[in-house]
């Protein structure tokens, strides 16, 4: 995940906390220490609670035994800890990084624009309902919708699409979207949201605010992406 | 006549890598050079005041200045005299620059045509 900007315009805040546990990858969230730990931890795949900030490098070891030398073992990370933080994550297709979305293709036409029909479950597991779906291809190449209702073959939109939508066409879906309330799912390292999974809505991690969704012109399976804002920072009240 | 120099290599453990490649802290009586050095060779981000910067050079170490190339300040602890500021300089090296940060070159590339 990176930064992207602020909310507000301020200034980014940053500074360095000792880390509870390794820290290999930088871009990823951290939450505050726990009575358990030396210092601050990483998110996990579905909740950020008691957000602390974003890391801008990287701490592969935890050491904790004092040292022969009798330098301090303390092992430290840079993070910006604005609460207004807007952190840009890639859509990735499941839990692995760097794996491309997929495309589901119309295998119904739908004259009217309201029915995304794909043969593949829309009402699966990871909710679509209140997702987006958006064209790669076709004649609705870049037009997103709210997914309205989904079902275990096609997705519904409530506001058509312009043009007809054909069999061979080409969309992607993920489970968020910038108006409706969900907690998104993080992959395994943390680095990217998981466009075919949602987190329930006991666990608390980041907003959707804004999502830049690519068609084919711009490899949109690979270069799509929501904007996050934490949702339970220490440092302050969110959007 | 010169003295031979005599070359022996070191046997490095994984341990001693690992050990090496891990930041200590700062040294009571270190200087504000050595510390923002060490933070350097392990790549990792650095804050500096406006006072300090200059004697930093984040091209050579291979760093992305955040002042230089988009003219934002972050406020935080300079990390070579420790005063808290509100001109200071971010550096990002540039191993971690592309998971972390998102220049504003990358922002105005990235796509307009779909934004829900």
């Amino acid at each position: 995940m990176e930064q992207y900007n602020t909310i507000t315009g301020g200034q980014l805040f940053v500074r360095e906390y000792q880390i509870g546990e390794a820290m290999a990858n930088a871009g990823v969230g951290t939450t505050a220490a726990t009575n358990a730990t030396a210092g601050i931890n990483l998110v996990t795949e579905i909740a950020a609670v008691d957000y602390v900030g974003l890391t801008l490098d990287t701490q592969a070891t935890l050491v904790t035994a004092q040292q022969s030398d009798n330098s301090d073992p303390a092992r430290r990370v840079t993070v910006i800890t604005n609460s207004d933080l807007m952190i840009k994550a890639r859509l990735n297709d499941g839990d692995t990084e760097g794996t491309a979305l997929q495309l589901f293709d119309v295998t119904t036409e739908s004259l009217d624009g309201l029915t995304i029909t794909t043969g593949d479950a829309w009402d699966s597991a990871s909710d679509k309902d209140g997702g987006t779906a958006w064209g790669f291809d076709g004649n609705n190449a870049g037009v997103f919708r709210q997914i309205t209702s989904a079902t275990s073959t096609a997705a519904l939109v409530t506001v058509a699409f312009p043009n007809d939508l054909l069999v061979g066409h080409n969309f992607m879906r993920c489970p968020l979207s910038a108006t409706t309330p969900q907690w998104p799912d993080l992959t395994n390292l943390f680095t990217e949201v998981n466009a075919e999974a949602v987190s329930d809505s006991n666990n608390v991690n980041f907003y959707v605010i804004d999502m830049i969704l690519n068609d084919i012109g711009s490899d949109g399976r690979l270069n799509s992406y929501v904007i996050l804002v934490p949702a339970d920072s220490i440092y302050g009240s969110n959007v | 006549m010169s003295s031979p120099t005599i070359v022996v290599p070191k046997k490095w453990t994984p341990k001693m890598l690992t050990h090496a490649a891990s930041e200590g802290g700062r040294r009571y009586g270190k200087p504000h050079g050595s510390h923002v050095d060490d933070l350097a060779a392990l790549r990792r981000a650095i804050v500096l005041c406006g006072q300090c910067h200059f004697r930093f050079d984040w091209k050579r170490h291979g760093y992305y200045s955040v002042k230089k190339y988009e003219s934002t300040l972050v406020r935080g602890k300079c990390f070579a005299c420790t005063l808290f500021c509100e001109d200071g300089r971010l550096f990002i090296h540039e191993d971690h620059r592309p998971k972390a940060w998102t220049t504003v070159d990358e922002r105005k590339k990235l796509s307009r045509r779909v934004r829900p």
